[in-house]
């Protein structure tokens, strides 16, 4: 009977102590998954990052671009203007 | 006891005897007129230790049955011996209860006693039920023709214990007889009539035949009780089953019966007045009290004898009968022998009490043992019992801890969908606006040569127009400029001190050629070239530099244009140095230009600071790292 307690209370311990590595290691490895995706995370934030910035740009370029068209436009218009003014003088 | 002799001596040379002497010594002790040939021949045939204790075993019992007592004795001795160092209990046991049975016709009660001593501790050391019945009514028997009458009924009682409880007939009627003869000479005759009467619960029937002494016992008794008629009565009942069973056959043990019986009626006889009768009577107790060879038998019948004589007042005949009687009982009761008797039961009263401590002291280690084993069992089932409840709530936390990292694991994974899908959204946009600032830059270029081949087409001599016209080319061109600084910015996710001081060169570059007048230098630390800046800051710098360049072109008539990139502490630090004129802050209010350097550097999180004085202007600009 004795022994046969004991063979059990060591089973229990082994098994006790299966477990308790067994969390060990999947503490371990999941850190270590957790720290990849933590990172890729971390990588992704900073091209979004990135990206906002030249979208940044871009938007401000638009705004330009705007300001510039205008210019233009009144340029062109005036350009224009010159040119008739010009071919009318030439008629007369 | 012929009988039980006959058929131990078949267990026993079945066993370990060989076939020669066994044959012979069976014949030896059944044959009636050829024992002794056959025993002779038997003690040719002795090979070993083991026949020869057979050999003497027979011999003893042979002898004992045919009352030869001086040989009885001497082969009993020799039996027991050999048989003690062979460890033959069983032979050990009859031959102890063969030299009782002779050392009892003796009158020796102390060496009977010792036997049945060494016989008893042998039977309960070895639990031999049937011995132990059989040497405690020998036992009381011997207290009681000794005259100790209540350590015999104490011996009977036990011996009956064991019988009763064995359940065996024969026994259980012995340890009676046994209790009730002590009860009946120590003078308690209702005891012993008790124990007398209740042999017949146990034996009915044609089988009280075997109880003549019953009879002659209970007879006895009444004797005693002075009711004579009815002792008569019984005792000539034991006499007629006692000469029944003779039957002409001439048996020791008849001849003891037969002695006790005429005792006792001579006895009856000369108490009713009936003298001649007891005369006889007394005649035929003295032979066979002689027949039996037994001390006890002669004693009793020397006792009622002198009484008789008395009784009648043949004072000489008193006497000698007296004597003869004092004789008797003095060889039986000498006090050595009492010391002896007392001496043995010491002895063996002390090696029982020692038997019992010890087996106390073997009871409470064995107690104390199981106590242990037991808090052994205890204490493992407990720790069992911890170990469960640790794994069971090991268990629980390993489910838990999964469920805590899936959880985990699927808010990042969403998280990481959600910013890859954002970051495609963005990517998607920003490819859109390439596409767009390349198709405004292609439609700009197209505009310059256009204007440009009319410019060289046609001779055109309106300078208005003409003006116009240059003025269009250079404003798409520098627009594309800026669309290229812009695209340039964009297609960097990041832009290093070494990048912008390889576009600020170019800028400067077509800035000499604008006003060759102003000397440019510009120096960068080795240790900041290879800073990194976001497209933003990056961008927002450069725009903040070129500004500053155009504004001491434009407005400071500056000959000498320095612009510094140092490391300050974790700072970056860019200082725009020009000669020219410089302004007065208080009085110029802060243009487009000025605010929008200031805006873009705040921006990005940088501070800006302008000094300006007669000998020029100081722009500084502190970037974090």
């Amino acid at each position: 009977m004795i022994y046969l307690l004991t063979f059990v209370f060591i089973a229990l311990l082994t098994y006790i102590f299966y477990l308790t590595y067994n969390i060990h290691v999947n503490r371990v490895s999941f850190d270590a998954k957790l720290k990849a995706l933590e990172e890729f995370v971390v990588q992704l934030n900073e091209e979004q990052k990135k990206q906002s910035n030249q979208l940044q740009i871009s938007s401000e370029l638009r705004e330009k671009m705007k300001e510039i068209n205008q210019t233009l436009n009144k340029n062109i218009f005036e350009m224009n203007y010159q040119l008739f003014e010009d071919n009318y003088q030439k008629k007369k | 006891m012929k009988k039980l002799s006959v058929f131990i001596l078949f267990i026993v040379f079945g066993n370990s005897y060989s076939q020669d002497i066994q044959k012979h010594l069976m014949k030896a002790f059944t044959s009636q007129d050829s024992s002794d040939y056959y025993f002779k021949i038997a003690k040719r045939n002795i090979k070993s230790k083991a026949d020869e204790s057979q050999y003497y075993f027979c011999k003893n019992a042979r002898c004992t049955d045919y009352n030869e007592i001086d040989s009885a004795l001497v082969y009993g001795k020799k039996a027991i011996k050999i048989l003690k160092e062979l460890k033959d209990y069983p032979s050990l046991c009859t031959a102890y209860s063969n030299m009782i049975k002779v050392y009892r016709k003796q009158g020796r009660y102390d060496v009977a006693s010792s036997y049945a001593l060494e016989g008893l501790t042998l039977a309960e050391n070895l639990k031999y039920r049937y011995w132990l019945v059989h040497f405690n009514v020998y036992l009381s028997l011997n207290y009681h023709d000794f005259e100790s009458y209540e350590k015999g009924v104490f011996y009977g009682k036990k011996a009956l214990q064991y019988a009763l409880n064995k359940k065996e007939k024969d026994q259980i009627t012995s340890a009676l007889i046994a209790v009730a003869i002590n009860y009946d000479d120590w003078n308690k005759p209702d005891s012993a009539l008790y124990y007398h009467k209740k042999v017949f619960d146990y034996v009915k029937g044609k089988d009280t035949l075997t109880l003549s002494s019953t009879y002659n016992n209970i007879g006895n008794t009444l004797l005693k009780q002075k009711k004579y008629k009815e002792a008569e009565s019984w005792i000539l009942r034991a006499l007629r089953i006692t000469k029944i069973k003779i039957d002409g056959k001439q048996d020791v043990k008849y001849s003891y019966n037969l002695a006790t019986n005429y005792t006792n009626l001579a006895t009856i006889a000369y108490e009713l007045g009936d003298y001649s009768k007891a005369e006889k009577l007394f005649e035929k107790a003295l032979y066979y009290s002689k027949e039996s060879n037994n001390a006890e038998k002669l004693r009793d019948y020397y006792y009622h004898k002198s009484k008789f004589e008395k009784k009648r007042n043949n004072l000489q005949k008193t006497v000698e009968e007296q004597e003869n009687y004092i004789k008797l009982r003095d060889s039986v009761f000498a006090i050595e022998r009492e010391q002896t008797f007392s001496e043995l039961e010491a002895k063996y009263q002390n090696e029982k009490k020692e038997k019992e401590l010890l087996r106390s002291k073997n009871e409470i280690i064995q107690n104390e043992n199981e106590i242990k084993r037991k808090n052994t069992h205890f204490l493992i089932l407990s720790l069992i019992v911890v170990g469960l409840l640790i794994i069971s709530y090991l268990i629980y936390r390993q489910q838990k801890l999964k469920n805590k990292q899936q959880e985990q694991e699927f808010a990042l994974k969403s998280a990481i969908a959600r910013i890859e899908t954002q970051n495609e959204l963005q990517e998607q946009r920003l490819q859109i606006s390439r596409d767009l600032h390349d198709n405004i830059g292609s439609q700009l270029t197209f505009i310059i040569s256009s204007v440009d081949n009319i410019k060289f087409a046609f001779d055109l001599k309106n300078n208005k127009l003409d003006g116009k016209l240059s003025s269009i080319s250079d404003f798409a061109k520098d627009t594309i400029i800026e669309l290229r600084d812009t695209i340039w910015a964009m297609n960097k996710s990041e832009i290093t001190f070494e990048d912008l001081q390889i576009r600020i060169h170019n800028f400067i570059e077509k800035a000499k050629q604008a006003k060759d007048t102003i000397t440019f230098n510009f120096t960068i630390q080795n240790d900041v070239k290879t800073t990194k800046l976001s497209s933003i800051a990056g961008m927002n710098i450069y725009r903040t530099i070129q500004e500053a360049i155009n504004n001491s072109i434009k407005y400071a008539n500056a000959t000498q244009i320095d612009i510094e990139v140092n490391q300050l502490n974790n700072k970056k630090q860019i200082t725009i140095i020009d000669n020219g004129i410089g302004f007065n802050k208080h009085e110029i209010e802060k243009g487009n230009g000025l605010q929008n350097m200031q805006k873009r550097i705040e921006e990005i999180n940088g501070q800006f600071s302008l000094e300006s004085s007669k000998n020029g202007t100081i722009i500084t600009l502190i970037i974090k790292s």
